[in-house]
Parts: structure tokens; sequence; C-alpha cells
């Protein structure tokens, strides 16, 4: 395909938009197997299929009998091949193993749901004791597998150390897992999951009790203490509905999993401060007047007639302010006290670090995404209300301000980044498709007060967006 | 709006008629006509079809400019500008369209020119049937979007066409040189030729085993009708053939001889567009169909276009396709701006060198320009209730539609199916109408989406400067404690409708917006300020968040 003029675009001219053109695109490409084999290829063994044989970019939609096609399309086969020919071992070095003890938890409080109490707490100035900002997302009662060690680098943003029960209780200073953290790492071949035979203490015996049980544990062989369970023994035990303690439902798990297999880093949502301290700049006497003054001549509409009175107008702004009809929504920082609670499709499920931010499990930095999970067939889109009070959960972020900047594109910018964001993910039978919903405000941006903001001289706005060319070959997908 | 809108992202947004695209016809408009080319923002200056009068500024370094100041102000205060709006406009009401009509030449500029109301009924977006017209009958060269469309449109077929013709000249190429074995054994070296007499005189270049010779290679048979296709014994002689026009040849005489393994679309026909199976050159040849795998699809394509007119008879040409593909290739004449079938042999057709045409001159004289322009309810009830810069007459009594009739028939006729029934405060018009207006009052040119598969397109000064940003989809809510007791509910949408809306609009390069209009509970009052004033509008960005890419 020597004139594919999908290329990248330009360094837009458009600073608004330009993350639209991979929007454009499928985030789920095929992959390529011939990068699989440049990472697997050991330097003692000659690997035929060489990253360096990759171009990309070209795609042939039918076999046009050449060898030289031939020889491509087998080398990327073979390629596939050794990929998925890779042995899969579990490391013998570290034995990770579980406990399955569901309910040593379960007479723990649960984990407070409201996010107005901890909105109130910050607001009022008085720090959260450091016990408390540590049990924040510890849900101890949901916690069913416990570790017997805690090495490794996937404890890093996974599992918690349990520190509030009392002094000597069994499994306490142990790293236990939620439903979802053992799963994945079952899945992913990291810990091996064991049905106790025993009871806690024996198995997991405290440090203050190790001196005595140390003998004790010595004679017990591992099938004395409990049996391996299976992958799909481990399906049964945390798979669950909504709302079942120590379980986690099937969308729920399949987003997490795939958000961790993309590298995310992934907690179970706790309520967010939702803002710092509310910023509300006194106005000077002067502004007040002023806004006294607008009020009162506001005007009133006539009924039937032109909203725009006749006369004499020196500007369009007059104009348009007498068109002012329909309410506006004014986006502001602090949600009223009586935000009602998200329920439960549309609240926020899960909090989304990216794998690059520096991460302390006990002490999470603000997420960068927040993320509630949605069946597809269960539910419809969601109602004014729902979306609200979800997006009102979610911490205040207005758009970065780039004041006296009255270009379309920064217009455009403004306005889609909004005054707060949710994903959310809505799963179909395992189908997770991530959506983005933002609050916008249009009201925000009077167009008719700036000039600027019209496009002029550049023509046909969006060029040099690699718009014009020949896209319509459709990459081949349908065919 | 019957033209057919290509929904691929390559063509450029419908509403948006964008000139000057390609360097080319810049230069090509600076040689011949430069002394009228007046800037866009020029022409549509005005954001509503009311002017403004504002003082000019004055310099505080620049004492003159005060009494320029304060000339003007006198002057204006003496002799006052007509108050504005000073044009009201006339439309009239066509109930068998639903939409007002503005006939008046200068209201259609007018309204389109300030503010983007309305589209010809002939035109896609902006009303220019007239214009177009002139240029189809040779009168000048007047720049029209929707001819720049097709021209642009067929640029890029032909584009697409070269392209596809360049993958096939590298393909063959590989395929000849993979066929190429020096010739080692006895037999193949016996049948060398031995001098370049011997050459011309060898009717077969080939070899018995199915290879050619490198003689053969370098030195193409003139070409000719593959006769040799349909008798099994001859080898492969047209392998050897690399000009490309012999391949168009090779293929339809398979077709006619009725040796083409796949069945071509329409039925007896010999010749199917260029997308449908052909690659007849090489499957023509027995030798190498069994040599090389079957094939679903393939292009087929000649080296020149001959012509922009096809008889059915001819051989296929990239226009071909698109004209054969479900439409009657000069039927549509009003949407569709396809230019008037030329004389052929005009080489790719060029909308700007269009020559002028032996009856242009005959024709002109009695050009008429008979198209309207028409007003959604949306845009003529913002005239009137906003502006104030529209009357609407009823053409059955012949009188002014006050607005209370007005907003009481748009409303009365949104209902579907048409009831009598008490008026609602959720009707489609009342919905659709505090969306357009909100957009409106902030300085936005809303347009209808319809062919985005949404409800509006918003422009930032409207669609001859930029393609539209965002597409609304506008959605009802019933969050008022009246709707909670009478149980009523928003339509349930599924997922798979959102995701499909979406779907379209990143493609097209929009940004979604899901509008809730937040319906008020009923109320005695039915002018439309104190019922519009009841109602809140929320808006959503909707986009699609792609996990590999916000990782990092």
């Amino acid at each position: 395909m020597p004139f594919d003029d999908e290329d990248l675009p330009p360094a837009s001219l458009n600073t608004a938009s330009d993350d639209a053109p991979f929007d454009a695109e499928d985030g789920d490409q095929a992959q390529d197997f011939r990068l699989f084999t440049s990472l697997l290829a050991s330097p003692g063994k000659q690997n035929q299929a060489s990253s360096k044989a990759i171009r990309r970019g070209e795609k042939d939609f039918e076999s046009h009998g050449t060898r030289a096609q031939e020889s491509v399309l087998e080398s990327s086969r073979s390629a596939m091949h050794e990929v998925l020919s890779y042995t899969r071992q579990h490391q013998p070095r570290n034995p990770f193993r579980g406990w399955y003890f569901p309910d040593r938890w379960a007479d723990m409080p649960p984990e407070s749901e409201s996010t107005t109490d901890t909105a109130t707490n910050k607001q009022s100035g008085d720090r959260p004791t450091k016990n408390h900002d540590s049990a924040q997302g510890l849900f101890a009662r949901e916690r069913i597998v416990a570790l017997e060690s805690d090495k490794g680098t996937m404890l890093s943003s996974t599992g918690r150390v349990i520190t509030s029960a009392e002094r000597f209780s069994p499994g306490r200073l142990k790293t236990w897992l939620l439903p979802e953290e053992a799963l994945f790492l079952i899945e992913r071949g990291t810990l091996d999951l064991w049905w106790p035979a025993r009871g806690i203490e024996e198995i997991l015996p405290t440090d203050e009790g190790q001196a005595e049980s140390q003998a004790n544990s010595e004679k017990l062989e591992d099938c004395e203490l409990g049996v391996p369970l299976s992958l799909q023994a481990a399906y049964a035990l945390f798979i669950g509905r909504d709302g079942e303690r120590g379980k986690i439902s099937l969308e729920k798990y399949q987003v997490y999993s795939n958000l961790r297999r993309s590298g995310y880093r992934v907690l179970r949502a706790t309520p967010l401060p939702l803002q710092s301290s509310p910023t509300r700049t006194p106005r000077s006497l002067w502004q007040w007047l002023f806004s006294l003054l607008q009020k009162t001549s506001n005007p009133r509409y006539p009924e039937y007639g032109p909203l725009v009175r006749p006369g004499l107008y020196r500007s369009y702004v007059p104009i348009f302010e007498q068109l002012a009809l329909v309410q506006r929504h004014k986006p502001t920082p602090l949600p009223p006290s009586e935000v009602p609670q998200p329920g439960d499709p549309f609240k926020i499920h899960f909090h989304i670090w990216k794998s690059t931010s520096s991460f302390i499990k006990t002490k999470p930095p603000p997420p960068d995404f927040q993320m509630a999970v949605v069946d597809a067939r269960d539910s419809g889109i969601p109602t004014l209300e729902q979306l609200d009070s979800l997006l009102l959960s979610t911490p205040w972020d207005p758009p970065t301000n780039d004041e006296g900047k009255q270009g379309a594109g920064f217009v455009y910018k403004r306005l889609k980044h909004a005054w707060r964001n949710a994903i959310l993910a809505v799963v179909d039978r395992g189908l997770i498709s991530y959506m983005r919903f933002g609050e916008m405000a249009f009201g925000e941006e009077l167009l008719y007060e700036n000039t600027n903001t019209r496009p002029r001289g550049k023509r046909g706005g969006r060029a040099g967006r690699g718009r014009g060319g020949g896209r319509g070959r459709g990459r081949g997908r349908g065919k | 709006m019957a033209d057919v809108e290509n929904p691929a992202p390559g063509a450029p947004g419908p509403e948006a008629p964008e000139v000057l695209t390609t360097p080319r016809l810049f230069k090509q408009d600076k040689s011949s006509t430069k002394p009228q080319k007046i800037p866009l923002h020029q022409i549509y200056a005005l954001p509503a079809p009311l002017r403004t009068f504002p003082l000019p500024s004055f310099y505080p370094n620049n004492p003159l400019s005060l009494f320029h100041v304060l000339w003007a102000w006198t002057s204006q205060a003496l002799s006052p500008p007509r108050a504005e709006p000073s044009v009201i406009h006339q439309g009239h009401w066509s109930p068998e369209t639903r939409s007002v009509h503005i006939r008046d030449p200068k209201s259609i500029r007018a309204l389109w020119e300030q503010g983007f109301f309305g589209k010809g009924n002939y035109s896609r977006s902006e009303p220019n049937w007239l214009k177009r017209e002139q240029s189809r009958q040779g009168q000048g060269h007047k720049r029209v979007s929707e001819l720049l469309t097709v021209q642009r449109r067929e640029e890029r077929k032909m584009m697409k066409w070269d392209r596809a013709r360049k993958e096939q000249e590298a393909i063959l190429k590989t395929r000849l040189a993979e066929a190429w074995v020096a010739p080692v054994g006895p037999k193949e070296l016996l049948a060398l030729p031995n001098s370049l007499q011997d050459l011309l005189v060898l009717p077969v270049a080939g070899l018995a085993n199915g290879h050619t010779t490198p003689d053969s290679l370098s030195h193409p048979t003139p070409p000719r009708a593959p006769i040799s296709s349909t008798s099994p014994g001859v080898p492969p002689t047209n392998i050897s053939t690399l000009s490309p026009p012999e391949l168009a040849v090779n293929g339809d005489q398979g077709g006619e001889t009725g040796k083409v393994p796949f069945p071509s679309l329409n039925d007896g026909h010999p010749f199917s567009p260029p997308e449908t199976p052909a690659m007849k050159p090489a499957s023509t040849s027995r030798d190498i169909v069994a040599s090389m795998p079957k094939r679903r699809k393939s292009v087929r394509f000649s080296p020149t276009v001959e012509s922009t007119t096809f008889q059915l008879g001819d051989p296929p040409s990239p226009h071909l396709g698109s004209s054969t593909n479900g439409k009657v290739p000069n039927g549509d004449m009003t949407n569709e701006t396809r230019p008037l079938p030329q004389p052929a042999g005009a080489g790719p057709p060029n909308i700007l060198d269009v020559p002028v045409a032996a009856d242009g001159a005959a024709a002109s004289s009695e050009l008429v320009d008979r198209e309207h322009l028409q007003l959604s309810p949306e845009e003529a009830f913002y005239l009137v209730f906003g502006l104030g810069a529209l009357s609407v007459i009823d053409p059955a009594s012949g009188k002014t539609m006050a607005a209370q009739d007005l907003f009481h028939l748009f409303r009365q006729l949104s209902y579907f199916p048409h009831s009598t029934t008490p008026l609602r405060p959720d009707d489609p018009f009342l919905v659709q109408y505090a969306v357009y207006h909100h957009f409106r009052s902030l300085g936005w040119v809303p347009r209808p989406g319809i062919k985005f598969g949404v409800d509006w397109l918003l422009y930032i000064g409207g669609p001859v400067f930029s393609h539209a940003e965002f597409a609304i989809m506008v959605l009802p809510a019933y969050t008022d404690s009246y709707w909670k007791s009478q149980g009523r509910e928003p339509p349930r949408k599924s997922w798979q409708w959102l995701h499909s809306i979406s779907r379209v609009q990143s493609h097209a390069l929009k940004t979604m917006v899901i509008v809730y209009v937040d319906i008020p509970p009923p109320t005695q009052a039915s002018d439309p300020s104190a019922l519009l004033k009841r109602y809140t509008i929320r808006e959503f960005i909707m986009k699609r968040w792609l996990s590999n890419r916000s990782r990092d």
C-alpha cells in the first residue's frame, strides 16, 4: 500500500482535538506475534523471525500467490507458533501459598460507604487520625485469603496487611487478599490457593506463639494442613452476586483483571475527599453592587414577542443576553449536602492508577481514573439523576484555567475536559467497553462575548489532520 | 435531503463546504479570478440577522479619534438607524413539508449568511442551486461546494485506483521474478533462441514445464488478444506481458469467453464493477491458476481513463464503481450535482475546466433561480420568537401567523401519530427547541444532525469556517417530584444504541454530547417565555476510553 495516507497526523494545529484520531481507531489491535518472539528469543538460539522484519502499516487482504507473500506469512505464523508453544512454568523459587479463610474477618465493621462523611471530615479541617486513614480502603471484612509470605513485586498494589485486630489473634500481620486479587493471582499462576483442614491458629501461627507451635508445624505435613484448590474451585468460591461478602460479581472481576493485565493499578473504590476546602472568593463591594445592578436590569421576557427588543445595539452581547432563557447548568465545586448517594450500578467501584505513578498501597495517591461497572444487558443508559449523582461523587476537576485564550481550539479543549469525569465499564458477557462520561457546561463558554472564537482566514477547520485522504479503504476490517 | 452522503471520514463534513482545500485549486483561483475574492469572515460577519452599530474605538494617544467617536455618536443620535431587526423576512408555512419556505432571494442570502439558518431545498446546505446550474452550463467559473466535493471525490477515487494499480504491478513483478528459473536442463537450453531474429519469429516463448525463459521476460510480446487462454496446451504467454493495456484486455476477453472461474455479479453481463471478482489477466491462463490459490476479490484496472461517460459495453474504469453502485448514473441531477455527460475523450473530469457547452449560451438566458430556503420548525420559531426577524405567512389565510399560533402549531405537529390531546411539557418540539435555543443563545450554530445519527451538530461560527465539533443527542429527563409521583420514566435506551451512535461520531471525528432536558411539571402557562424558562439543559460528554492508550 504505497499510497496509504493514513499516516500520523502532523503536530496538529488544533490543540483541542489532538487525541481524536486515536479515538477513531480501534483500541484492540491484533497482536503482532513477531514482537513477542523477539522478547522470547534467547541469545543462543537463532531466531528466524526477528523483529527487524516488522514493517507496520501494510496489510494484505488477499493472497496473490507470490512466494514473497507466503514467506512473510510463514514467518509470522512460525513466530506465533513459537510464542504459543512457549512453556509457561510456575517459578519454583517463590511459592506463594494462600489459605482460604472466608470467615476470619466476618465480624469486622464494613467499610464506611458515605462520601459526605469524609468530605465533612476534611472540610472541618481536622486531619483524620492515622489509624483512620490507613483503615481507609482496607475492606477487612471482604478479605478472605491469607498469604503465608508477603514477598514479591506483585504485592505492591495487591493485598493489605491487617493490623487493626487485637494483638495476638491469628492472621494478624499477614497479607490478606480480596477475592478479585486472589483470583487474579491464581489465574496468573502466582498463587496457590489451599483449603485449610485445620484451624487458622495452626496454619498461620502468630509471631508470639511461634516458639511453641514451631514444634507442631514441623511435624504437620502439607497434606495434613489442607488441600490445594483448582482454578475452577477458586472461581466457584470467589465469584458471586453483588453485595455478597467475600465475593465479587463476574463483571467486576472481568473488568478488574482486564485492567490489571493492561498494567493499571486497581483498588476498590473508597470514598474520596471530594474537593479541597470550598474556594469561595469573597466578593468585593463593587462586584456585589454590580451584580445587584445586573439582577435588576434582568429583562422580563415578553410572553410571545421577540426576546430581542427592537432597538439600536452597539454590540451583540446585549442581544444574546436577552436570548438567555433556558436554564443553563453551572458546575459548582461543592455538591449540595443532599446529594443522593449513587445507586448501585452507577457508582464508582474501582479506583485506577496509571502504571507510571508512584504508588503506596496503604496510602494511594488520588486516583487517575474512577470507574463504575455496569452490565450491558441488565441496565440501560443512565438517567439524568443516575449520571449526575455518579459524577457528583467524583472529584471536582475543572478544566485548566487558560484564561484569555479564546480560540476555538481552546474552547473545545476546555469543554471536552469537562468538570467531573467518570469511566463506565460496560460489560456485555465478558466484552468490556469503556466509556468516559464527563459533566460539561456549555453555559460557561459564552461564545458571543469574544469574536475570536470564530475561525478566521484559515478555512476548512481541520486541515492538516490527515483527514482528506483515503481512509475510505476501510482497513479491510469488514472484508 | 435526498443526497446520498458518503459516510467515509475522508469525505468532508457534509455541512461544511470547505472552499479551497487543495493547493492546486488555490493557484488556479489566483490566476483566473483574483479580483472578487471576499474573505469568508467578511461575508459571514454577522452571527444573527441583526446589525449592530458599534462606536469607533477611542485611542487616548490619538485625540482625533475622540472626534471620530463623537461624530459617530451624534450622527447616530440625530438620524438614528432603523431599529433592529430592520428587515423582517417573509416566510411561508408549508404544511406539506412541515417547514417554512423563504422565497425572496435577498432573504435567502441574508438568513444563510447571518447565522446559517435553513437549507436550500435543492442544495446540501447552502442554497446555491443557481450557481451550480450556471457553472454546469459553463457560465463563469463559480466555485460551489457541492461541485468541489464531487471533484475531490473524483480525485480521491483516481488516487485510490492508481494506488491499486501500482500494487498490482508490484505484485506482478514479484510473481514474474519468482517464476523465472535459470535454464539448466538440456531441453531448455536447446529451446533457447539463437539470435534476436529467432526471438521475433518464435511464436511462443514459454516452456512446457510452466516456466518462462528469461528472453520472454526481457522482451515482452506485443499486446494481443489472448486466444491462448482457451487452448489448454499453450504455455502461459500472458505471464510475460507486462504492459498494462493487455491486462485489461485480457480480463475482458476472459469474461466474454466465459472462462472466468468466478461468475460476475451482474448476471449475464460480462462486465462487473471494479470491486467485483476479477483479476482475470492471471486467472485466464490455466497453468498459473493451478499454482495460485483461488481468490475471491481483486481489482481490475485499465491504465487510462478514456471518458467520463459510460456505455454498458465500455471497459471498466474507476468511475464505473460509484455510478453503478445502486444509482442511476445521471438520475438525480438536482442533488447529486454530477457534471453533465461530456464528449468522450475529454480526459479526467475537471469541473473547473469544463468547456463551455455548445448550447450553454442559449440556455443561460432563461435560467431562473428555482430554489427556496427551507427552515425547520425550530429555526423558524427561533427567528420569530427569539430574534423577531421573521414573520411566517399562513398559506390558507394569507395572513401573518402570530407567535403563539406558530408555537401551538409546531408543538401539535411534533406528535406522531398526530393527536389532538392536550399538549404535554415534554412534546418533541418543545424539548428540541429548548436545546436549539440554549445553544443558539450561547453563540453556537446548531444544525440538524440527521446525517450523523444525532439530533444536532454544533458549529462554532458556522459550517463554512470549520467542521462541527460536537454532535448532540437529546434525551428527556424527568427528575421533578411530579413526574416521580406519576411514575414517569424516560425511554430506556440500550447500551448498544449508545455505542452505535458513539461509533459513528468517533469515526466522523466528532465529539458526542448527550444533552438531557429536564422536563418541568405541567403548568397553566402556555406562553413560550414562561415555559422555556423552566427547562434545564444538562450536557455530558461521552467518549470511548481506550485502556491501552491512557496507561501512561
